[in-house]
């Protein structure tokens, strides 16, 4: 890996600009195309709006940002201390119901998914760290 | 870089011969579906309201959630809720959670207001 850069946010979904704008500034300087940034800034805000939400039972809400570069991937590191929770094992949410039984959760994940190339979870020393990866070449 | 730093949402609502037309523009997202959702307030009225998105840039799960309950607001008074000129990336978050048979979704606001392409 290349260029890294790590950062704490300690707070509740209010953090979310401040680590799009950490994200967003090291993805630019890597040459993360515009319309990869806007999926990956749509990742990161949905990743940490949900351990912002769920993660913790008692506040202060913290949640560890790294950023990486190599091999032609931009790569965000998201840690928390909270709940064990793997949103790689969520069920998806039912994106056929009818307009009374649409689910308003789970989506959030479900774009995380589907808008990055990689996304990995594991569980280490109490910590969730889910690792989402992004191609840098083309869009 | 700091075109992506702002998060802002503009909401204007006006009637363009007859047709109710909501117009959101920025990011529909965490920090600015509350507002989105309370904006509600003033629009939602039973009848048939088009939402023009050709200036949103961003929509999270969080403005999905707004555009379900406004539809759901529209639809318990007997109204409904389209949508106009999705682009991008907001476009691509529509059809990824299936929002397309939830809603009708017109190319252009004159389509929507018509009701036909």
């Amino acid at each position: 890996m290349g260029a890294a850069a790590a950062k704490i946010f300690v707070g509740d979904p209010a953090i979310v600009p401040a680590v799009l704008d950490f994200v967003t500034e090291a993805a630019v300087a890597a040459g993360l195309h515009p319309v990869r940034l806007l999926h990956l800034q749509l990742a990161v805000e949905e990743v940490v709006v949900n351990i912002s939400t769920y993660a913790y039972r008692v506040p202060p809400v913290t949640v560890t940002v790294s950023t990486s570069v190599g091999a032609g991937q931009f790569s965000v590191e998201i840690t928390d201390k909270g709940v064990p929770f793997d949103p790689c094992a969520a069920p998806e949410p039912d994106c056929a119901a009818d307009l009374a039984h649409r689910p308003v959760g789970g989506l959030g994940i479900l774009l995380v998914r589907r808008m990055m190339d990689e996304v990995h979870y594991r569980r280490d020393h109490d910590q969730n760290i889910l690792t989402m990866v992004i191609a840098l070449n083309g869009v | 870089m700091p075109v992506l730093k702002v998060t802002l949402m503009k909401i204007t609502e006006q009637n363009q011969n007859g047709c109710g037309v909501i117009r959101v523009e920025g990011r529909l997202d965490t920090l600015t579906a509350p507002e989105f959702d309370a904006a509600g307030n003033r629009w939602i009225s039973g009848g048939r309201q088009v939402l023009d998105l050709s200036a949103l840039v961003y929509i999270s799960s969080a403005g999905l959630r707004s555009l379900l309950l406004a539809q759901r607001r529209q639809s318990q008074q007997g109204g409904s809720l389209v949508l106009a000129a999705p682009v991008g990336l907001v476009q691509e978050v529509l059809t990824v959670a299936g929002f397309d048979t939830l809603f009708s979704i017109y190319e252009t606001v004159e389509e929507a207001c018509r009701g036909a392409p």
